[in-house]
């Protein structure tokens, strides 16, 4: 099976299939634009990515602490503020419709591998299903999900495969039966992105990685394929970008969310206390390279102020990032990228 | 040479072995099952063995010449050795992924305990990729993603024990990344009377292999090509360690034999087949049995024909002309290059149909009509 980037008409072709109107596409849909059915306000650039630094809403490990209310509203501030930032929406629910039109199914990938100390924290993936319920997603439609539900009960969330969202793995849901070519990868597929949304919400968290250089966004769609061992030769240049230059990642991806309230600048991609900081970050962006571009300035910059060599010393660039800026996927040049602090 | 009559009561024989084979759980070729009832039973995994601890609970596989750095909670390239917490594990010890009964024929193994039943066994995972694997299926996936099985090594030898084979094959997907488990096996095995064979890429480091060995009765290893460019592009991996492994065969005298898949364009070469053969000539001598067997399209590489027979039959000539005793020609039924012939007076000395012996003529190791001694294990 040949993958091939879409043109025009076969973009066009593919979203009326895929019911697909009503989306606001970011980047990866071929420069493409949509027509949302409801008017929107003025859109954003497509190279925005909102910078948000709350850590006084964190306790002292960074939490945003248990189950209660109070976790959820401080959730909830820095979910709808990130988005309505992004979107130039007055709230969440408004945030929400511009990037998802009801009906679509949407799925949130997760990256829970650290578990629960450097995994998105439940309340903000709880108030983001939340969110895009109150947004008119209707719960049935909404799949939370990762490699493995080991990985995500690790991480704080529960498997639930009855009533309202979908929390599962991969593991249950499974891949496609061949092998998807394209560029340096040949993969299959989770179903779950193949088969059972319309669209991605990649969440990942902020933090280094020993062979990619940066894990936050890109490097997360590693757990979409059966096989993320084969690819982390090369500091896993151009795997990353490749992955996400596939069909299903394009066909999907909407929106890049990362968790850095607590960020780590060393020995990732695993919890390492003494390598993590509580940095009260959260990232948003429909640029998936920018927003990398940005988790990899802000890991340099704490490595630097550790006096620690910067990831080029330390001979794992994160090179995939301008690969994947070459393959059109987003912007990599940080003076290119509209960052906007709150 | 077999009778027409004789010729068509083993095809049908073959055919409705082949038939309850498909029907078996665990044949190579069918699809792993992946979702909750494929998820193997957990339980507490082995720790791997030939690894080095680094700073910052990272680890170094000294397994194969991959040498993977493997950070806390990561895999190795293979997939089925995962870092916790700066101990390497092996997950797939004791969990198989495929079982079936085997003509020792299948592996391919010409020159031991010909007309035998091998046991044959394999879990997921690979260390590395080769892009016309035939059990992809099982080797380039994950344990949780495959349907798994229960069997400790006692398990495996007292199954082939009972079942009546001579021997355990290690196969199927790559047996290097089970190590732990393949060499617990063997052990088992040896103390019931049982063989072990491993089919392998050879792809190991020479440290294992050589304390590997002396457990193992037999060895067969995929000679993918001979130039590291095919290696490097269609096998993720170097064509070096591979030539290593078969010089430590050679001097630990463990019995072992070479196949060569040719795929038109990319390693059948008149020139290749040549040097290839004459370095094993020069290396391994001229005993060592040689099978060139022919590709189908799969996996990754849908887009290049079978193999021409004239391919490997112009390959078994060459090395013959090489000095190679033993070539054979593989994956095409009924013809005369699957037999083995004296290298003396040239009499056939053992006749196949497929996989199944229709004669054996070798007695005591020799050829009966001429003496000549013919290298191999025969009881």
């Amino acid at each position: 099976m040949k993958d091939t980037p879409c043109d025009r008409r076969e973009f066009l072709g593919r979203a009326a299939g895929l019911t697909l109107t009503g989306a606001a596409f970011g980047p990866l849909e071929c420069g493409c634009s949509d027509e949302p059915d409801e008017p929107s306000p003025k859109k954003p650039p497509p190279s925005r990515v909102v910078r948000l630094e709350r850590p006084a809403l964190l306790d002292d490990r960074g939490r945003l602490g248990g189950t209660g209310e109070s976790a959820r509203e401080r959730a909830r501030e820095i979910i709808g503020d990130t988005l309505s930032s992004l979107t130039d929406q007055p709230n969440l629910k408004d945030a929400l419709r511009a990037l998802f039109a009801p009906g679509q199914r949407v799925g949130i990938k997760l990256n829970c591998l650290a578990g629960r100390g450097l995994s998105p924290q439940p309340p903000l993936v709880h108030a983001l299903v939340e969110g895009l319920m109150a947004a008119g997603i209707e719960a049935g439609n909404i799949i939370v999900f990762d490699r493995s539900e080991r990985e995500l009960r690790e991480a704080g969330f529960r498997p639930s495969r009855r009533t309202g969202p979908l929390f599962v793995g991969n593991d249950t849901m499974g891949y496609e039966r061949n092998p998807r070519l394209h560029r340096s990868i040949g993969s299959c597929f989770s179903r779950i992105v193949v088969d059972e949304i319309d669209a991605l919400i990649n969440f990942g968290v902020v933090k280094d990685h020993n062979l990619a250089g940066v894990s936050a966004g890109l490097k997360n769609l590693y757990g979409l394929i059966h096989n993320p061992n084969k690819y982390h030769d090369n500091n896993c240049d151009p795997y990353v970008a490749d992955i996400a230059d596939s069909a299903p990642v394009r066909r999907v991806l909407r929106l890049t969310l990362c968790d850095g309230l607590v960020s780590q600048y060393h020995g990732g991609p695993a919890l390492m206390p003494r390598f993590s900081w509580k940095a009260g970050i959260f990232l948003a962006s429909r640029d998936p390279v920018a927003l990398d571009a940005v988790a990899r300035e802000i890991i340099e910059t704490k490595r630097k102020a550790e006096e620690l060599p910067s990831l080029t010393e330390d001979k794992r660039a994160p090179r995939w990032i301008e690969t994947a800026a070459a393959r059109g996927l987003g912007e990599a040049r940080l003076n290119k990228i509209e960052i906007v602090s709150i | 040479m077999p009778s027409r009559r004789d010729f068509l009561k083993h095809s049908a024989l073959t055919c409705a072995w082949c038939a309850g084979a498909k029907q078996a759980w665990g044949t190579p070729g069918v699809r792993p099952l992946v979702g909750q009832e494929a998820a193997a039973e957990e339980h507490a995994p082995v720790e791997a063995r030939y690894y080095e601890k680094q700073d910052d609970l990272r680890i170094v596989c000294r397994l194969c010449p991959r040498e993977c750095v493997v950070a806390d909670r990561e895999r190795g390239y293979c997939g089925v050795r995962e870092n916790r917490r700066g101990t390497y594990y092996t997950l797939v010890h004791s969990d198989i992924c495929a079982e079936h009964i085997d003509p020792v024929e299948k592996k391919p193994v010409f020159h031991f305990l010909p007309g035998t039943r091998a046991y044959s066994i394999a879990t997921a995972g690979c260390n590395i990729e080769c892009k016309f694997c035939q059990n992809w299926e099982i080797s380039q996936f994950r344990p949780e993603q495959v349907r798994s099985m229960r069997r400790t090594p006692d398990d495996v030898a007292r199954i082939a024990k009972s079942r009546g084979c001579r021997s355990i094959a290690y196969t199927y997907s790559e047996p290097v990344i089970f190590y732990e488990y393949m060499y617990d096996c063997a052990v088992a095995a040896r103390a019931r009377g049982i063989k072990s064979i491993m089919i392998s890429n050879g792809y190991i480091q020479p440290e294992p292999l050589r304390e590997l060995i002396k457990v193992l009765d037999a060895v067969k290893i995929d000679l993918k090509a001979f130039t590291d460019r095919f290696y490097r592009e269609l096998c993720s991996g170097t064509l070096a360690p591979v030539l290593e492994t078969l010089k430590i065969l050679k001097e630990s005298e463990i019995w072992f034999e070479i196949v060569v898949l040719l795929i038109p364009s990319w390693n059948d070469s008149a020139k290749e087949i040549t040097a290839l053969c004459e370095w094993v000539a020069e290396n391994l001598g001229d005993s060592v049995p040689i099978h060139f067997t022919r590709f189908h399209p799969t996996y990754k590489i849908k887009n290049i024909a079978r193999t021409p027979l004239d391919t490997l039959e112009s390959a078994y000539e060459i090395a013959r002309t090489a000095g190679l005793k033993f070539p054979y020609i593989g994956n095409v039924p009924e013809h005369e290059g699957d037999h083995t012939h004296c290298p003396e007076c040239s009499k056939a000395l053992i006749s196949r149909i497929g996989f199944k012996v229709i004669n054996d003529r070798i007695e005591e190791d020799q050829c009966p009509y001429c003496s000549k001694k013919i290298p191999g294990i025969w009881k």
